[in-house]
């Protein structure tokens, strides 16, 4: 039997405890995160009334922190989903092909991986105006590199298997032998890095937004407010630690899902700790 | 007197390259197999059998090329095929079948869907035709219960089936050759055997000529019609599989005979181990003048040191290379 790891335990409930936020965020949360604004209230700390008190317009921590997790799960996922795509096909294409086109592919991958994903996406953002929009563009083109260098990896192991070369034999075509005999046998890896992925994209997502880039105002984004709540980091805590925390606990069953998965998914049983 | 040849390689050369330097791995090999014929092809690990095999199939890597010589298959000449023409030949009238059949098959595809592949691909049936083709390959593989082995893994299945399911797929489009790249060498030897018959009666039936690379001289004598020995990427003697054991005569291939063990055979007097061939076959990057067998033969002359022997007829079709003969 496999040995499930704390990892996974500790990552899914994290996972499940994040998604269960985002999906019944109507449920849960106990003020309206935009409308209930209401400055007499303003800048309240924890109480019964606010869970997690409230920010300098008014408006419930709580609330906010909740219907958060919808913006940065669906922007983690989107994101993670326009670079996989890319990042697969590209590392798929480049594996198998060889030659030109995997130099070329291995140079954009090394340029990619040079540049930082937050400073990258910057520059596209700039370009492009703040908004959720330009903000999946942005995360979504910059981040491939790990997905593209995996799935290459996986392809140049694969192609040596005997089943693929038996593929070649029978007359099967390039188009075939990728998508039908390479792509299910490499896609563990991928769900791995694709895991891990997620939480960089919900971080990088929360540094825009801190930046003023993300998600535009009044749309509670994690990042968003803390920017907001850095000017009154020592009077009102309460306004950036649980925001903060909230990002936090997301990245961090992330990361320990996609650990989790790797040792699990890996037939050897006995993965090295990166 | 003999039927047109399915397949007629005149005087292939492969050279690999290493370091910008080009090497000859196989040189000067011609064979022609006839239409359902049987035939062998025996030789040491690195003599360039499996090379000789794939450039058949035009799946020759990067870095190895025909440096000479053609390669005709029912009249085409499959050197100067393109991918896509070459790629139409592959698995429809060509087949192939690997040694190691345990990892020759998808793991995340069942048997069935592998088999069906063939025909769709290459009779352009529909998935559910293809299906009940599937059945009908494995019930000729002597599959017991196909309709419900189509629905397994090959880690369902063990090393001697997934070897009948390789032969399915392998016949499943009537190749008129079948490329067998030591097609039994993983397996048990009871069931070595079977798999062999069963891969003779298939092609019989389907007058499929058959190409059998091996290095078990034993069954490549009893099994196929005729036989050509290789060493060091040369074709040393051709001869009719029933003659080889009897009449060896390329001093290399009577070496080969000389060291198999008999059963109930004696050791002669004051012998006390088996015979063997002295010396190591040499690499490619160290052929010397002259035969490549001369340094290890024990009966060289001068003159196998200096020139390389031409082939030399024996019998109605054998020939050998070698000075003692003609």
């Amino acid at each position: 039997m496999k040995k499930v790891s704390l990892n996974l335990i500790v990552g899914s409930i994290l996972f499940i405890i994040v998604v269960v936020t985002a999906i019944f965020a109507p449920l849960i949360a106990t003020h309206d995160p935009i409308l209930d604004a209401n400055l007499m209230y303003a800048e309240e700390p924890p109480s019964k009334a606010f869970l997690l008190g409230t920010d300098e317009q008014g408006r419930d921590i709580f609330s906010r922190i909740v219907y958060g997790a919808r913006i940065s799960l669906m922007i983690g996922l989107v994101v993670q989903m326009m670079n996989t795509v890319i990042g697969v096909s590209l590392g798929l294409s480049a594996g198998y092909m060889g030659g030109w086109w995997d130099e070329i592919v291995m140079g954009m991958t090394g340029l990619i991986l040079s540049i930082p994903t937050v400073v990258f996406a910057l520059a596209l953002m700039s370009v492009l105006g703040p908004g959720i929009g330009s903000l999946l563009i942005a995360l979504g083109m910059t981040d491939w590199a790990y997905s593209c260098r995996i799935s290459r990896a996986q392809v140049l192991s694969l192609k040596s298997q005997n089943y693929i070369q038996a593929s070649y034999t029978l007359g099967f075509g390039n188009l075939h032998i990728m998508f039908k005999e390479l792509l299910p046998n490499m896609i563990g890896p991928i769900i791995v890095i694709a895991t891990m992925g997620i939480g960089s994209a919900i971080m990088a997502e929360a540094a825009l937004s801190f930046l003023g880039l993300g998600v535009v105002p009044p749309a509670p984004s994690w990042g968003a407010m803390l920017a907001k709540a850095r000017e009154q980091l020592l009077f009102s805590p309460w306004l950036s630690v649980f925001p903060g925390l909230a990002i936090f606990i997301t990245v961090l069953g992330f990361n320990l899902l996609g650990d989790g998965l790797r040792d699990f998914l890996d037939p050897h049983g006995k993965a090295k700790k990166i | 007197m003999t039927l047109k040849p399915v397949l007629d390689i005149k005087d292939l050369s492969i050279s690999i390259e290493i370091d910008a330097k080009y090497y000859t791995a196989v040189e000067g090999v011609s064979l022609s197999i006839g239409k359902g014929e049987i035939f062998g092809l025996v030789g040491e690990s690195g003599c360039g059998k499996s090379l000789t095999a794939l450039s058949i199939a035009g799946l020759l890597s990067a870095q190895l090329q025909i440096s000479n010589g053609t390669i005709a298959f029912e009249g085409q000449q499959i050197e100067k095929l393109k991918t896509r023409g070459m790629r139409r030949l592959r698995g429809d009238r060509i087949s192939m079948i690997f040694q190691e059949p345990m990892t020759a098959l998808n793991p995340l595809m069942t048997v069935g869907d592998q088999i069906g592949e063939m025909f769709v691909l290459h009779r352009g049936m529909s998935m559910k035709d293809a299906r009940k083709k599937a059945i009908e390959a494995l019930d000729q593989v002597q599959v017991p219960s196909p309709g419900r082995r189509i629905h397994n893994y090959p880690h369902q299945l063990s090393g001697g089936m997934r070897q009948r399911i390789m032969i399915a797929i392998a016949l499943s489009c009537n190749p008129a050759l079948l490329i067998a790249d030591e097609p039994t060498t993983a397996l048990d030897v009871t069931i070595q055997a079977e798999i062999v018959e069963l891969i003779l009666e298939l092609c019989k039936a389907r007058g499929t000529a058959v190409l059998m690379i091996s290095h078990d001289l034993g069954l490549v004598a009893r099994m196929c019609r005729r036989v050509a020995v290789m060493y060091a990427g040369q074709i040393v003697e051709e001869q009719f599989g029933s003659d080889i054991f009897t009449g060896p005569c390329h001093p290399y291939t009577k070496g080969l005979v000389g060291s198999l063990p008999r059963l109930g055979g004696r050791l002669e007097k004051g012998q006390v181990r088996l015979n063997e061939i002295s010396g190591t076959v040499p690499s490619i990057f160290e052929f010397q003048d002259g035969c490549r067998f001369h340094p290890r033969c024990p009966d060289a002359m001068d003159k196998c040191r200096h020139e390389a022997p031409m082939q030399t007829k024996i019998g109605p079709r054998g020939y050998v290379r070698c000075y003692n003969y003609g």
